[in-house]
């Protein structure tokens, strides 16, 4: 699984993703800059005159414009006040506006971030390689400076825009590097056609999830199919099923593993998982306890989101929290419980809820109940990523086994 | 986890010539991916009401032509609601059967929370709403299950809510579920029951 930032959506990196490679460029620049600007919000909106938009907060007409540049209803390359924006009298003609890309909705991922690259970022970053001459990532964090002060000011690597922003490309680069190779230091305009005046078509795949279901076009023998159908009919509709249908299986483990400890401890683990936070998360879980007889003889069951634990496995008699605990008998038991976890997002991180049942494991139920799930700390905010099932028993003489974890998630537009 | 990977689908441009390689990504691998990692499946079910006046459990609704691994957990909704013409021991229950295996017995205790559970002992008509969960089927965990049932009057407020257990008189089969009898029992002749819906989903399980 690809990394992306905490509160990147899988749907604003599957832009991010594409228009990286369409573009060549590295993924951890279009992250850092996109989280500086927006913190990944689609929406997001600075009122402050002018204007900031979307992602990468599309500021001034002369970015902003739609289809083109100030609301030109077709590329004009010599537009005087247009000229004047992009500073050709100073820095020579760097861009042409032919070359850029088309908005019809500014809001959306995928142009929001082709606009951003075509009428400003890949030609703007080769001026500065050809001006400053120096390695990619100082040339980017100039080509950053240069986005949010404009292309007049004068780089200064202490401007206080620069202290997040560094921070995040150190976080990243690395990643991205480990996954993705060295960047090359050479975008490109339309996929490798470097000095085309031929506007560049979205990138593929990067496209807004379409929210509306499309009745499937009953095909005709001999009908030639264009790619309006096409994109209506199959790519629209699959967007609409992956984002909104049903449950997605995010993971699941049916190889049990047990534990005797009397301290809370990692049992299973769902690593590179890779959940919205915006998706509710339902997790199922089955779970034992056998005993060598004596006293003192529960087990349960807690949960270990990215590292935190939210809500540690319990060891009381039939207890309440986390996963649940079975009873202190000297007989064996079996339990299963379900979680339900809405949206992780501020005020709601300890939403959930959740139920456990506990049986005689060829015999009659014993105890039903409500559990909290969330009852020691809040559910992380951003992807989740790894979730851990913690176990913990009373006594040596108890043995707790984790036998089948699975974890859903939800559709959310 | 799902070894198949969702890929953003494609954006198609006019005039380009589709190959059998781009069909495959963006159509077979991710229809496959929508199907076995995406999808809380119907298996079966009916909306054709069953009903009975019998005081001895029997088979009221049955949904045979299944075909549901064991890995897969399942969930069941049941509709279903109660008629008297007056008098006592008016209620009546649900329970369920699994492959010729009554794994609940129907009863008609006042509000009992077994199987599906049971309406109350009252002379007026009742519905219930129940739901009920039940995990991979495997040794140790052939009766970790559980469910919920919701009792209110036919056009007013709420009466009963209460957690049920599901698999209380015998494992569920440990085998592919084929076909799920929903069993019903009334307290007396006066007293009909109908099972107006089931619905059966499956939810994925298991990787490519």
């Amino acid at each position: 699984m690809a990394f992306r930032p905490p509160q990147c959506s899988s749907l604003v990196d599957t832009s991010v993703t594409s228009a990286a490679t369409f573009y060549n460029l590295p993924r951890y620049f279009l992250y850092s800059l996109i989280q500086r600007e927006s913190s990944f919000q689609l929406d997001a909106l600075n009122t402050a005159e002018p204007n900031g938009y979307g992602l990468t907060q599309l500021t001034g007409v002369w970015y902003s414009g739609t289809p083109y540049p100030h609301n030109l209803a077709s590329a004009d390359n010599g537009y005087l006040q247009w000229t004047y924006d992009m500073g050709f009298g100073t820095f020579g003609i760097w861009l042409q506006m032919s070359e850029i890309t088309t908005i019809t909705s500014i809001y959306s991922a995928d142009q929001n971030i082709s606009r951003f690259t075509t009428g400003y970022a890949v030609r703007w970053y080769q001026r500065l390689k050809n001006v400053y001459g120096e390695g990619t990532t100082n040339l980017l964090k100039r080509l950053a400076q240069s986005w949010k002060r404009g292309l007049f000011a004068t780089y200064d690597p202490n401007h206080f825009y620069m202290t997040q922003f560094n921070q995040y490309m150190s976080d990243w680069q690395g990643t991205c590097e480990a996954e993705d190779g060295l960047w090359s230091g050479t975008p490109t305009m339309s996929g490798g056609g470097s000095g085309t005046v031929t506007p560049p078509p979205p990138p593929g795949g990067g496209n807004p999830p379409s929210t509306t279901w499309t009745t499937p076009r009953t095909w005709a023998d001999g009908e030639v199919v264009t790619s309006s159908l096409f994109n209506t009919h199959i790519r629209g509709n699959l967007e609409h099923l992956y984002h909104t249908g049903g449950m997605r299986l995010e993971g699941v483990i049916s190889a049990g593993l047990s534990t005797t400890s009397t301290a809370g401890t990692d049992v299973q683990t769902l690593s590179n998982l890779a959940i919205p936070q915006e998706r509710p998360i339902m997790i199922l879980v089955q779970f034992r306890k056998t005993t060598a007889g004596g006293s003192l003889l529960t087990a349960g069951a807690g949960l270990k989101v990215n590292g935190t634990i939210v809500s540690e496995a319990p060891n009381s008699n039939n207890a309440n929290v986390g996963l649940g605990a079975m009873s202190t008998t000297s007989t064996a038991e079996s339990a299963m419980s379900q979680v339900w976890v809405g949206p992780r997002t501020a005020n709601h991180q300890r939403n959930a809820y959740g139920e456990m049942v506990t049986t005689d494991p060829s015999g009659a139920g014993l105890v039903r109940q409500a559990i909290f799930p969330l009852e020691d700390a809040n559910w992380p905010t951003g992807t989740t990523t790894a979730i851990a099932i913690r176990g913990k028993t009373q006594s040596l003489s108890a043995t707790l086994f984790i036998s089948y974890v699975y974890v859903y998630s939800i559709g959310f537009i | 986890m799902i070894t198949i990977s969702w890929t953003a689908p494609r954006t198609w441009s006019a005039g380009e010539v589709v190959t059998a390689a781009q069909l495959n990504q963006h159509l077979r691998d991710n229809l496959n991916y929508l199907h076995d990692s995406g999808a809380m499946l119907r298996e079966g079910g009916s909306t054709t009401p069953g009903s009975t006046t019998s005081t001895a459990a029997v088979d009221v609704v049955t949904i045979s032509g299944l075909s549901i691994a064991p890995a897969k957990p399942i969930t069941i909704i049941v509709s279903f609601r109660k008629q008297t013409s007056g008098g006592a021991l008016n209620s009546a229950g649900c329970g369920l059967k699994v492959d010729g295996t009554v794994v609940s017995e129907a009863t008609s205790g006042n509000n009992a929370n077994v199987g599906f559970g049971a309406l109350g002992v009252t002379a007026t008509a009742e519905v219930a709403f129940s739901q009920i969960w039940i995990g991979q089927r495997a040794t140790n965990y052939f009766r970790t299950s559980f469910g919920e049932i919701i009792i209110s009057q036919p056009t007013g407020p709420g009466e009963i809510r209460q957690a049920l257990f599901v698999a209380e008189t015998a494992n569920w089969p440990s085998a592919t579920t084929t076909a799920i009898a929903i069993r019903g029992k009334t307290g007396s002749l006066s007293c009909t029951l109908f099972v107006d819906q089931v619905h059966i989903y499956s939810l994925p399980a298991t990787s490519l």
